[in-house]
């Protein structure tokens, strides 16, 4: 299980990176992230759903519910084009801290976990 | 403390989940940074990890346990961190939709604790709904009562003028013919004058009224001037108003009367016949029905020109009796002194030297509530019972409010951890007083609508209270509702907001551990207002046993005449009676039940007249003296067994008419002129006549104050016969009497009353006070120990560890019984020892006055104390006897 600091800074790009990908609601944010990082990550209710509001609230997220055909009524997240700006930046504050990481770790040596490996733009 | 111990369900009971996720969110709802769109978005998470986690294998329950888990400790707190000082989303319509679901939320709180405690619940409400009920029927009837003529236009300038006679000070509802020409010949451009006119020349006059076969005996039947429609404003549905009464046999008659007389052809009831008295009338016109409340019960209106036999005291100029009804419209109210003033100098130019009257102007408006005179035309009310009962009712309600106080701060102790709970869990102040204030509302307004039920149901037995039947429509007008809800509301804050700004002001640490002491110091408040509803209490019914008692002792009291058994039968033509009274008093006395017959003008409790005598020998401007007036033959005496203490009966053998006449007087009347020898007096109503006999002083009109003078006159003025039977079923006898009636009298119809009916009339009054204070005396007692019971309960409740340490140390139930029962019975006490002088006073003042009255003895006030103290001991009984039986070791351990 990562630390708590991490998983708390964490939040934030992995809810932008999900959402860049289709609208999702809290719970499936949660299994996704969860089965992302093989069970490494897991975010409690509690921590989730506020982040999310406090995205929506600045403008990064919408928010709206949608009917199921068989599901029940759920509250969906979408980007907003203020979203797509802050994960650009979200990923270039990342990518720096990794890339430098790497570079440290790569001169250490050993394998670097596939599920955070590098995709370069 | 696991935080969510409240909300794990129990190990025994099957687990559901629905509930358990409603127990969650409810605990949650008071969040003002949760709005419900989150908790359906949190309970959507959670349902879905439920599914996945019991679809990999775990149970409902422990998958909900793990979810909430995750969700951690205080979703809220965060909440609150994200919303600190930002406006929330949508912000007013959010903010009035959550505080919609806030208030849901109360009320669903509110509810859920009400019907927890039902007991509590019932006794508030069913308390209150009586308070609440006693104010809605005094407030309806004083509606109603104040109702009377208002439906008269003009009715700020419309007087009636009354005489109050110089020597007795008498006032009469009535007037000499002359005081309406006195006021037109001086002021005819500024007054519009009426007169109306009974047929007789007495208060009761009964008349036949016949068209075709439908003959009936109407009591509404008046002779007026043709400018009455005016004056009152009435409408005619039919007929021109200012001409239908000018005519000689000219009669007018309601809508309701024409359709009783002509049936389908009341439209066409103008230009029939009717006959009144036998005597052939046109009817002229038909009167738009006046209202029921009124005082002048009008049912016909016959032109005064066919007055059946013009008298002198008819004349246009006469100034010394008083048939007329005479009725003024003036344009400006500031003219009425000078009217007053007119008529006043009139009368005593055309008198001279007899005593002036005083002609007071009553308004048309006060007539109904506050003209008490003689003659009035219909029974009217009394704006100081009206007042009694309103003050009364007022006490009861607050006494219902008392017990609402009372039994709220009484709760307030228990639900201390209540509202330490909530105040932990972050509610404020302002929630917590509207929790509680809301409760109370709640209460009350269940209670309105109980009142609502009462007054309905106890709408048949309200005319013994308030004298007369109240239709439901006055006893529930349409005011009563906001009224109510009013009342409900205001006495539901009052009596929410001791206890609420008193709980919510508790500390939570202090809260959490128990009840604090401090509801110690408030035990006095809450004794001294118990004290204070006995107090009222036995106020009430030391009055309720005092007034019981003299109403009996009245109906017991010695009138000193035969009043058993008298069937008494009115006549309505007195001429016709003069030409068949022998063939009927044969008749009548040879039947076997028959031990009396005799006629006379009135009889004892009806009213009787007055008039002025000149005693012999001394002036007659300076010396009248007002003496009731009865007028009978020889019968009277032994009929009624009026004891003669000097002198003889009339002489049957001298011819009425023949020498000079011959007068009884009674004892008070020989005191009021006197006379040491009263036998050979002469007095003078008119003609002299001669004193021949005295009677022993009976009660003829009235059982306060001492009898009146009383004359007995021998004149043909017979009205009434009286009948007295021996004892047993009257029911042979009166059949027997009405054919004996029909075969003499074939043109009057048979009618009669029981003698002991009239006389209960006498103590009218005294009795409906009696069922007055009956009633409110039993609810008050009811409220009373209502109160009583709470505070035991509360009481009760709080010493169960004292007394479990008690019995522990060796005290026996019996003795606990009678401790616990010591300390309520103190508060009684004090109360009755506050009420026993107070309600002795107030009756002794009452009794003062009455004839035949009873002596207000200590065994009345122990008899009401005891009565007090056994209701009072019984209200705690169950409390007290549950509290000293119970086991020692499970009262040890409720604290």
């Amino acid at each position: 299980m990562a630390p708590k600091a991490l998983l708390a800074a964490s939040l934030k790009p992995f809810a932008l990176s999900l959402l860049a990908e289709g609208d999702s609601y809290g719970y499936e944010i949660v299994q996704r992230v969860h089965r992302l990082t093989a069970g490494e990550v897991q975010y409690t209710t509690g921590t989730l759903y506020p982040v999310l509001h406090d995205l929506e609230s600045s403008g990064l997220l919408e928010s709206y519910w949608r009917e199921g055909e068989n599901a029940p009524r759920r509250k969906y997240y979408r980007l907003t084009r203020r979203g797509e700006q802050a994960l650009q930046a979200e990923r270039q504050h990342w990518l720096r801290v990794h890339t430098a990481l790497a570079e440290l770790w790569g001169a250490l040596g050993g394998p670097v976990p596939s599920g955070l490996a590098l995709n370069p733009s | 403390m696991d935080p969510h111990g409240t909300n794990r369900p129990t190990a025994s009971a099957p687990f559901d989940l629905d509930a358990a996720i409603a127990i969650w969110r409810s605990g949650l709802a008071n969040h003002r940074a949760l709005l419900p769109d989150d908790l359906d978005e949190l309970e959507h998470h959670v349902r879905d990890q439920v599914a996945d986690l019991v679809s990999g294998g775990a149970t409902e329950a422990a998958a909900y346990r793990r979810a909430l888990a995750e969700m951690g400790f205080q979703p809220a707190d965060e909440y609150r961190k994200v919303y600190w000082g930002k406006v929330r989303r949508g912000a007013l319509g959010h903010e009035v939709q959550g505080r919609l679901s806030l208030l849901h939320n109360d009320a669903k709180v509110a509810v859920r604790h009400l019907l927890r405690h039902r007991g509590y619940a019932a006794i508030n409400v069913a308390g209150l709904a009586v308070g609440l009920a006693c104010c809605l029927v005094a407030l309806a009837y004083t509606a109603d009562e104040r109702a009377y003529d208002r439906h008269l236009p003009a009715l700020d300038r419309l007087y009636r003028v009354h005489e109050t006679f110089g020597d007795t000070g008498v006032e009469w509802a009535s007037t000499p013919p002359a005081v309406a020409d006195a006021m037109e010949e001086a002021f005819g451009d500024r007054v519009e004058v009426a007169r109306l006119r009974r047929r007789g020349t007495n208060v009761t006059g009964p008349v036949t009224v016949r068209h075709g076969d439908r003959l009936f005996t109407e009591p509404g039947l008046f002779y007026a001037d043709s400018t009455l429609f005016d004056v009152l404003g009435y409408e005619l549905v039919a007929g021109d108003p200012r001409r239908a009464l000018t005519a000689p046999g000219a009669v007018v008659l309601t809508e309701t009367m024409a359709r009783k007389y002509f049936g389908e052809d009341a439209g066409d009831a103008v230009g029939q016949t009717l006959l009144v008295a036998d005597e052939p009338h046109t009817v002229t016109g038909v009167l738009r029905d006046p209202p029921a409340r009124t005082h002048v019960p009008l049912d016909f209106v016959v032109s005064l020109p066919s007055v059946w036999n013009p008298g002198p005291s008819d004349a246009p100029d006469y100034w010394r009796y008083d048939v007329y009804y005479t009725y003024v419209r003036v344009d400006d109210p500031a003219l009425v002194p000078a009217l007053r003033a007119h008529i006043e100098a009139r009368q005593r130019g055309a008198l001279e030297a007899e005593a002036p009257s005083a002609f007071p102007f009553v308004p048309v408006a006060r007539i109904h509530l506050h003209s008490h005179a003689e003659r009035e035309l219909a029974v009217n009310g009394d704006a100081r019972t009206l007042s009694l009962l309103l003050v009364v009712s007022a006490l009861v309600l607050g006494l219902a409010a008392i017990n609402f106080v009372n039994l709220a701060t009484a709760r307030a102790a228990e639900r201390a951890r209540e509202v330490g709970v909530r105040k932990a869990l972050g509610a404020g102040r302002a929630q917590l007083t509207r929790l509680f204030v809301g409760e109370a509302v709640l209460l009350a307004l269940l209670a309105a609508a109980l009142a609502l039920v009462l007054v309905v149901v106890a709408a048949p037995f309200l005319p013994d209270v308030v004298g007369r039947p109240l239709a439901l429509g006055a006893l529930v007008p349409w005011w009563a509702f906001p009224v109510l809800v009013g009342l409900a509301v205001t006495t539901g804050l009052v009596a929410g907001a001791y206890p609420a700004l008193y709980l919510s002001a508790l500390q939570p640490v202090g809260a959490l551990r128990g009840a604090p002491a401090v509801v110690r110091g408030r035990l006095t408040l809450r004794h001294a207002l118990v004290v204070a509803q006995f107090g009222v209490s036995a106020v009430l019914l030391i009055g309720a046993a005092v007034v019981d008692r003299q109403v009996a002792a009245l109906v017991d009291a010695d009138l000193a005449f035969e009043h058993d058994h008298v069937v008494v039968l009115p006549a309505l033509d007195p001429g016709k009676l003069d030409a068949t009274y022998a063939a009927l008093e044969d008749a009548l006395r040879a039947l076997p039940a028959v031990r009396g017959v005799t006629r006379s003008e009135s009889v004892p409790g009806d009213r009787v007249t007055v008039e002025d005598f000149a005693p012999e020998g001394q002036a007659a401007a300076d010396s009248l003296v007002g003496l009731r007036q009865l007028r009978a033959d020889e019968t009277f005496v032994p009929t009624f067994g009026l004891e003669l203490v000097e002198g003889r009966n009339f002489d049957r053998t001298v011819p009425r008419g023949e020498g000079p006449r011959s007068y009884l007087v009674n004892q008070a009347a020989v005191r009021a002129l006197g006379w040491a020898d009263p036998l050979g007096h002469r007095l003078r109503p008119g003609e002299e006549g001669v004193v021949v006999g005295v009677v022993r002083d009976f009660v003829f009109s009235s059982l306060r104050g001492p009898v009146e003078p009383l004359v007995i006159t021998n004149e043909a003025r017979f009205k009434v016969v009286s009948v007295r039977l021996g004892p047993g079923d009257p029911g042979p006898a009166l059949a027997a009497i009405e054919r004996a009636w029909t075969t003499s009298v074939p043109d009057e119809p048979f009618a009669y009353r029981f003698l002991d009916d009239t006389l209960a009339a006498l103590y009218d009054g005294e009795a409906r006070l009696r069922s007055t204070f009956r009633a409110f005396g039993a609810i008050a007692l009811l409220l009373a120990g209502l109160g009583l019971f709470g505070l035991s309960t509360y009481t009760t409740a709080r010493r169960t560890k004292e007394i479990g340490v008690r019995k522990v140390l060796g005290a026996s139930a019996p003795r606990l019984v009678l401790l616990l029962m010591g300390d309520f019975a103190r508060p009684v006490g004090a109360a009755f020892a506050f009420a026993a002088p107070v309600g002795y006073l107030l009756m002794e003042r009452w009794l003062e006055g009455f004839t035949t009255r009873i002596e207000l003895g200590p065994g009345l006030f122990v008899a009401v104390g005891l009565l007090l103290l056994g209701l009072g001991l019984l209200a705690v009984a169950v409390q007290t006897l549950r509290a000293a039986t119970v086991d020692p070791v499970q009262a040890l351990r409720t604290e």
